[in-house]
């Protein structure tokens, strides 16, 4: 006999579903502030679900700062063995081998387009490696040089096993969209009895920042409070972090890149010199595009190497290997006082001539550029 | 042979074939073919046209710069900025992408 309980989706649940979806893309990148009671009734349920007694206990942090301070005050024995893979990746994959059980061919198809978790969404990917990857109590650090000095001696200054259940044991309002099928399922299907051991864990990852989860004590960290991106979904800000939670900690990005929090909330102290100073090139290209390449052609020795009638092409070359161009052009359509306005785009230093440049911005080779008929 | 139409950051090109695409049918209409985030200032096409995207015909053009096809069926059809002087496009399909620049993060690529 079938056990399938769900043969296709109806045409009001494929609305559901959408709804659901745009639901849980809420949640992905809330910064509302968390339901503290309504998650550590969640987190209570989530421990049950796993066949664990609910932590002695919960421990609220306002970001990866406070979490980081607690954990190293509390100590590996109180806190007991991380319990993530129990109360998560275990209860998610039973529940997915029960749901996949009792639902159609057609309506995996149906679910298909809606849930992806592949490729992983790319701010969502940015936001964890920010939080995770580095050491919130090295990063607090004032001055550079203490920062690596600390990272050299000590390998930050988080004891290991919080290390470690940051960076790879964590549950996070990011991970949190991975739940929003079951919730579906849940709340629009009847597949209740499949998914009903996830309800706790969705309370839970609807109310959360983070969640570090160990056998006796499991830390809650709020939301973050800013999330800015680019159009791109990449984490950037002109004026502030592009990430901050309420305890102060923050990150700085420009365009996906991280950068140090002066480069943005000073760019005036921006300067050629400096530009020219810094060795990690993706940087140096941000620290141009902050302070803009026309200044930086104004200011520094960048050469102009080629002109024509598209416009002018502009080099600087810091090694062999590392050069940025870009290409200055003049608007076709003249300003009211009958100046020309001259904008500058950045291009790949591997071209030749301005004409090759213009072309590049448009996806065009050089010949293809020169079937142009007008430009305004 | 090609012909192209540069309005600011907005490349239009004259194409012959779509490939015995169905193109949808033309309406009097304006369509905002690309909207400056900062400015606010916007780049539209007016006249009996139809507007359509169709990813298999734009496999040419780099990730991301492709905005979709025009089909004009009207001697012209006027395409508008705010800074740009107007533009009058011939009956025909254009193929429409917007203009991009190096990002930092391909300095990677290009410093490797």
């Amino acid at each position: 006999m079938s056990r399938i309980e769900l043969a296709r989706l109806s045409a009001e649940q494929v609305v559901a579903l959408s709804r659901q979806h745009a639901r849980w893309e809420g949640i992905r990148t809330s910064t509302a502030r968390a339901d503290r009671a309504a998650a550590n009734d969640g987190v209570k349920a989530a421990y049950r679900a796993a066949r664990l007694a609910p932590p002695d206990e919960i421990i609220w942090c306002e970001g990866p700062l406070e979490v980081a301070r607690a954990g190293a005050q509390t100590g590996h024995a109180v806190a007991g063995e991380n319990v993530k893979a129990l109360i998560v990746d275990s209860v998610l994959r039973d529940v997915a081998y029960a749901v996949d059980a009792a639902i159609g061919s057609e309506v995996r198809t149906q679910i298909a387009g809606t849930f992806r978790t592949h490729p992983p969404n790319q701010t969502s990917a940015a936001v964890i490696a920010a939080v995770t990857l580095r050491d919130p109590l090295v990063q607090e650090r004032r001055f550079q040089f203490v920062r690596q000095l600390m990272r050299r001696l000590q390998g930050g200054t988080l004891p290991r096993w919080m290390r470690t259940s940051l960076r790879d044991s964590g549950f996070s309002q990011h991970d949190a969209p991975s739940l929003g099928i079951f919730q579906f399922f849940h709340d629009t299907c009847g597949l209740k009895t499949q998914t009903e051991r996830l309800t706790g864990l969705i309370q839970a990852a609807t109310n959360i920042g983070w969640m570090l989860p160990h056998s006796r004590v499991c830390w809650l960290v709020d939301r973050h409070n800013i999330l800015r991106t680019d159009d791109r979904g990449r984490l950037h800000s002109a004026n502030g972090p592009a990430i901050a939670f309420p305890d102060g900690w923050s990150f700085y990005a420009w365009k996906g890149v991280a950068l140090p929090a002066w480069m943005i909330e000073r760019p005036h102290e921006i300067t050629a010199a400096r530009i020219d100073r810094e060795p990690e090139p993706v940087v140096r290209r941000c620290m141009i595009d902050i302070m803009t390449p026309e200044k930086y052609i104004r200011e520094g020795d960048a050469v102009p190497i080629a002109e024509d009638d598209t416009g002018i092409l502009w080099t600087k070359s810091w090694t062999t290997w590392d050069s940025w161009a870009a290409v200055q052009v003049r608007n076709g359509t003249a300003e009211p006082d009958g100046t020309y306005r001259q904008y500058f785009l950045q291009v790949p230093p591997t071209v030749q001539s301005a004409r090759q440049a213009v072309a590049w911005t448009y996806g065009l080779t050089e010949l293809e550029y020169m079937a142009l008929k007008q430009r305004t | 042979m090609k012909e192209l139409y540069a309005q600011g950051d907005l490349l239009i090109e004259r194409v012959s074939d779509i490939c015995g695409r169905s193109i949808p049918p033309a309406t009097d209409c304006a369509v905002v073919l690309a909207e400056g985030e900062l400015t606010g200032h916007n780049h539209t096409v007016f006249g009996k046209l139809s507007f359509f995207r169709d990813d298999g015909l734009a496999r040419d053009i780099p990730r991301g710069l492709y905005i979709g096809h025009i089909a004009i069926d009207a001697p012209t059809a006027r395409v508008t900025h705010q800074e740009h002087a107007a533009i009058d496009l011939p009956t025909g399909t254009y193929r429409v992408r917007r203009q991009r620049e190096l990002d930092p993060e391909d300095a990677r690529i290009v410093a490797d």
